[in-house]
């Protein structure tokens, strides 16, 4: 596995960095590797893709970089530098008060069942304030910060807010409440994961738009997960594909969609449908997904790789730079056409 | 529709003409006879016309809410019928007796989205198989059904052993598989597909899908695609029906709808997709309303871009604009229809897609 | 909301028509009277017997018994048990405070326990504390009531002789005497209705640990322990509060055995003294009241439900 090998987004300092990550999951039946040696970094006001399909550690990875594994789930090795600061190293308690809702911040894929149904939506926003001042707050010394919270979001009649519950807001709102609540303490880095797949697609883009808009106001970095491709590379810098618990490659979206080194982001691109005539650009990636219980020896993909060859089964291949800000795990990388 | 280039599939197979479902709000009687007269109704299918054609996949797409699902279901006498007729075969299946309907469904066959629940986890894959054989021949016997097994399994890229496997052993790709391969076993004449790769990954869906255009090549099996994922209807389908609150906005060739929407919604999903590159993409505002209570006008009133007076009173009449059928006031309206259309929502006939039953 | 209460409340009555229909024709289905068990064997003193049945309405038709009745039930006219003789209104109104007081103990005990254990398992599941705490509770739900209060009185009340056996001398003793003697009582009954509770709490608890709302408050700092009592038990308890009522209602019943073992001065010793002697109105209001008690538990406990989830409270 590659060590400690360094990807920059080119410019700018580095508010997150995870260095040789690794989960594990200790299950009854056996131990799943679900991040399998990750490294990356997020720069200042960068926004970031991470895309892959389920079992490709994408989501664990996010997780992680908040020392958040549900259980049986532990971090097995890595670092993950939050301001160059190392988080692996730092108490639950100093996690709680000071990391975790202040300097980085996550939203989920489901609105619906991130936000507690049984608490009005003011008692969940007063909550994260609380929770890093200390102390219990009285609602009326925050309601005026809440509801300019809940505004910044665009939504309309904030002040009727605080006082509903979860429930009685439609999907797109719901999300905007739970991405408000996410920026209350004003965290430098946002992580969505799947931020749009619970809602309608016509739902979808304003919600996107409302996140990638928070690199400029007020100046976040954020990391968006999904399993759509397209979505990534649209929305996103840089954009980073995820299969079996490793990065197969990393570069900027334009690349990624342009010129993908990798067999399996070119796969990736070819398997989605088309919206053109032409179905024979549409190709499906034979096999199986992998299994992070027996993951295939060598590279994760070979077993469905279209371009494999000789030691694909044997080792991993390292996360080489082949240029500048272009890294690939693959010992036969696609050759650009 | 006119422009059928194969005179094959000219021929409907299955034809709905202005059908509604509606649920109750009030589950059980309890709650009922709080509401008494206050009764509340989901209008789930609210006058729907369609008609698939042999060998024709028509795509069902929407949002969540659309009644896509419902109109599915309504086919297969899943759901109550509040009105409207659904023609098999020239045959009038709405109101079958439960002898007869079984006969004729043995034709339709259903799959839905998750097949960890629509598959006996205690029946092995043979005999979940096989089952189907039992109930749709009568000369069934064991020995040559062994061998149809197989090559079903086949068929549907799974191996004769997997048979003997039980459904739990399948990843969820291969039991969408198995879910195909029952369906094709009645050797049915149309397949309706609910949402079926949409609980998988983007790579096993690929598979599955190269797979249904195989059968689609090879076969000439009618189908309803029901999806919400454009790209896939783009992929698979003939032609699509944009679905809105119970009602059918935009329906036509896949092809002239993906080129050139016509209405806003459609114009709206075409634009939400990732990745597309749209001409003049367009943004709805706010979110879908309930279909509990629905306005007298064009549903998408509240979040049109286009919208215009006439569109807050009158629904807008199914109407013929090159080659389709869209229902939206920015066209010019049939001049017949149109005044029908007017009428509010409940009547005894309401706009469907009527101008589409007129055309041929 | 309050139509809601009120149509409810309303279903009650023809709920409780049946229940009072059902009892009463239950009493007088079973063979043997009151007047038989009185004098022994039957035909001793046949004009006796006469007056006696004269005397209580015994000899008319059974609706017109059962009419009379419903219309003294109303009244809160309960008249006089035939064995004691004496009026039955005050023997309800001491006994009955003082089965409500053993049940609701025996609930306190239940939650008490079943809270903190249920929270300890699903914080640490599938540990060894999980499974030790599972171990223990599946015991206790598959002991008897009475075999835990008959161990119970073994060690607590014989062997180390630091808690009163019986009961008997509740009538008289200070309140502190109360309190000791409902001791074991309430323990006996609490614990095996906890070891339920504990079970489908922890279930519940560590269901809601993957939950997203759960993972969200950690994300915006909430420590485990604040996740776990404000976010997931606050649903937890939501699924639970159905088997809480239902236990409660189980509790009312189970309480008969315990006061029978304890020799405690309540409804259940009243009911089965009116049993084994055939004293119909004893048997009849103390079935109808354990049966009512029960009617009004579960109309509680569906109220409570809409105030504990405002998915159904904004329905």
């Amino acid at each position: 596995m590659g060590k400690s090998e360094r990807i920059d987004a080119g410019t700018g300092e580095q508010v997150l960095e995870v260095i040789d990550l690794e989960t594990r999951f200790f299950t009854l039946t056996g131990v799943i590797n679900a991040v399998r040696g990750v490294t990356f970094s997020l720069g200042k006001n960068e926004i970031l893709g991470i895309v892959g399909e389920s079992g490709s550690g994408k989501s664990i990875t996010c997780l992680s970089a908040m020392r958040l594994v549900p259980t049986p789930g532990r971090i097995t090795g890595g670092k993950v530098l939050i301001d160059g600061q190392d988080i692996m190293l730092e108490s639950e308690e100093d996690l709680c008060l000071n990391v975790r809702g202040k300097k980085i911040s996550m939203v989920f894929q489901d609105p619906l069942t991130a936000l507690n149904p049984t608490y009005t939506i003011g008692w969940q926003m007063k909550e994260a304030l609380d929770l890093h001042s200390g102390r219990a707050t009285k609602m009326d010394d925050v309601r005026s910060d809440l509801i300019d919270a809940l505004k910044q979001m665009n939504m309309p009649d904030s002040e009727d807010l605080l006082t509903k519950f979860p429930h009685q807001l439609s999907g797109g709102m719901r999300q905007r409440v739970v991405i408000a609540i996410a920026l209350l303490l004003k965290p430098a880095i946002l992580i969505a994961d799947e931020p749009t797949t619970a809602l309608d697609v016509t739902v979808q883009a304003a919600v996107l738009d409302l996140i990638v808009r928070l690199r400029d106001d007020p100046g976040m970095s954020v990391i968006i997960v999904s399993h759509d491709l397209n979505l990534i590379v649209e929305r996103c810098d840089r954009t980073v594909v995820m299969y079996g618990g490793l990065i197969l490659e990393s570069a900027s979206s334009e690349k990624i969609v342009t010129r993908p080194r990798s067999p399996y982001t070119r796969a990736l691109i070819h398997c989605i449908p088309p919206l053109t005539e032409d179905t024979a650009a549409f190709n499906a990636i034979p096999g199986d997904a992998v299994d992070l219980a027996q993951p295939p020896t060598g590279c994760p993909f070979h077993p469905r790789c279209a371009n494999r060859g000789s030691g694909c089964d044997d080792s991993v291949p390292d996360l080489a730079e082949i240029e500048p800000g272009h890294l690939v795990r693959c010992f036969y990388p696609e050759s650009v056409a | 529709m006119n422009d059928q280039t194969k005179p094959a599939l000219a021929r409907p197979v299955l034809e709905i003409q202005d059908l509604k479902v509606r649920f109750r709000l009030e589950k059980n009687w309890f709650d009922r006879f709080i509401a008494g007269s206050n009764a509340r109704f989901v209008h789930a299918v609210d006058g729907v016309d369609l008609r698939v054609r042999r060998g024709e996949v028509v795509g069902l797409v929407g949002e969540s809410g659309s009644g896509k699902s419902t109109l599915g279901m309504a086919i297969i006498a899943l759901v109550e019928i509040l009105q409207g007729k659904i023609l098999f075969r020239n045959q009038d299946i709405t109101n079958l007796l439960r002898k007869d309907r079984r006969q004729v469904l043995r034709h339709i066959q259903m799959i839905f989205q998750n097949p960890y629940s629509s598959l006996n986890p205690a029946m092995r894959v043979r005999s979940i198989i096989g089952r189907q054989f039992k109930i749709s021949e009568s000369d069934y016997r064991d020995d040559t059904a062994s061998e149809k097994i197989n090559s079903i399994l086949r068929d549907v890229g799974l191996r004769a052993e997997d048979g003997e496997k039980y459904p739990h052993e399948f990843s969820g790709g291969q039991k969408q598989r198995i879910s195909l391969a029952r369906a094709l076993a009645t050797n049915p004449e149309f397949i309706i597909a609910d949402e079926i790769t949409s609980a998988l990954d983007v790579s096993i869906q690929s598979q599955i899908l190269s797979l249904l255009l195989q059968i689609k090549e090879k076969t000439d099996l009618s189908m309803i695609y029901i999806t919400h994922d454009l790209r896939v209807a783009r992929l698979i389908t003939d032609s699509v029906a944009v679905m809105y609150l119970g009602r059918i906005v935009e329906y036509g060739r896949t092809s002239a709808i993906f080129e050139n929407p016509l209405h806003p919604y459609t114009l709206a999903l075409l634009s939400a997709i990732p990745g597309n590159r749209i001409k003049n993409p367009v943004s709805l505002t706010g979110n879908i309303p309930s279909a509990v209570l629905l306005p007298p006008g064009c549903r998408l009133y509240g979040r049109c871009p286009h919208r215009m007076d006439v569109c807050k009173l009158k629904y807008p009449a199914p109407r013929k604009v090159e080659g389709r059928t869209v229902a939206c006031h920015l066209y010019p309206a049939e001049s017949t229809d149109d005044i029908e259309a007017g009428e509010p929502i409940g009547s005894t006939r309401s706009a469907g897609l009527s101008a589409g039953r007129v055309e041929r | 909301m309050i139509k809601y209460i009120i149509v409810r409340l309303a279903l009650v009555v023809p709920t409780v028509f049946l229940l009072s229909v059902i009892v009463f024709a239950t009493i007088h289905l079973v063979p043997g009277d009151p007047i038989t068990v009185m004098f022994g064997i039957e035909g001793y003193y046949p004009e006796e017997v006469e007056r006696i049945k004269k005397f209580y309405n015994l000899d008319k038709p059974i609706y017109w018994q059962y009419f009379v009745w419903l219309k003294q039930m109303a009244t809160l006219d309960f008249g006089n048990s035939i064995v004691r003789g004496e009026p039955i209104l005050p023997l309800i109104t001491t006994r009955f405070p003082r089965t409500i007081m053993l049940t609701l103990g025996s609930m306190l005990v239940a939650i008490a326990f079943s809270v903190p254990l249920a929270m300890m398992a699903a914080k640490r599941h599938n540990t060894v504390i999980d499974v030790f705490i599972s171990g223990i509770s599946l015991t206790f739900i598959s002991m008897p009531t009475f075999l835990l209060a008959v161990l119970m009185i073994m060690v607590f009340g014989v062997y180390l002789d630091i808690l009163p056996t019986t009961t008997h001398r509740f009538a008289s003793g200070s309140t502190w005497d109360v309190i000791k003697g409902l001791i074991m009582p309430c323990l006996s009954a609490g614990l095996v209705t906890s070891a339920g509770i504990t079970r489908m709490l922890r279930t519940e608890l560590v269901d809601n640990l993957h939950k997203d709302y759960v993972l969200f408050a950690r994300t915006k700092g909430a420590s485990d322990n604040r996740a776990l009592v404000f976010h997931n038990l606050r649903n937890a308890v939501i699924a639970t509060a159905t088997l809480v009522g239902l236990e409660l209602g189980y509790l009312m019943s189970g309480v008969i055995i315990i006061e029978i073992v304890f020799s405690y001065p309540g409804m259940g010793q009243l009911l089965l003294d009116g049993v084994t002697r055939r004293d119909y109105p004893i048997i009849q209001i103390t079935v109808l009241i354990f049966a009512l008690t029960f009617v009004v538990i579960n109309f509680i406990t569906d109220l409570l439900y809409s105030v504990l989830d405002p998915r159904i409270r904004y329905e």
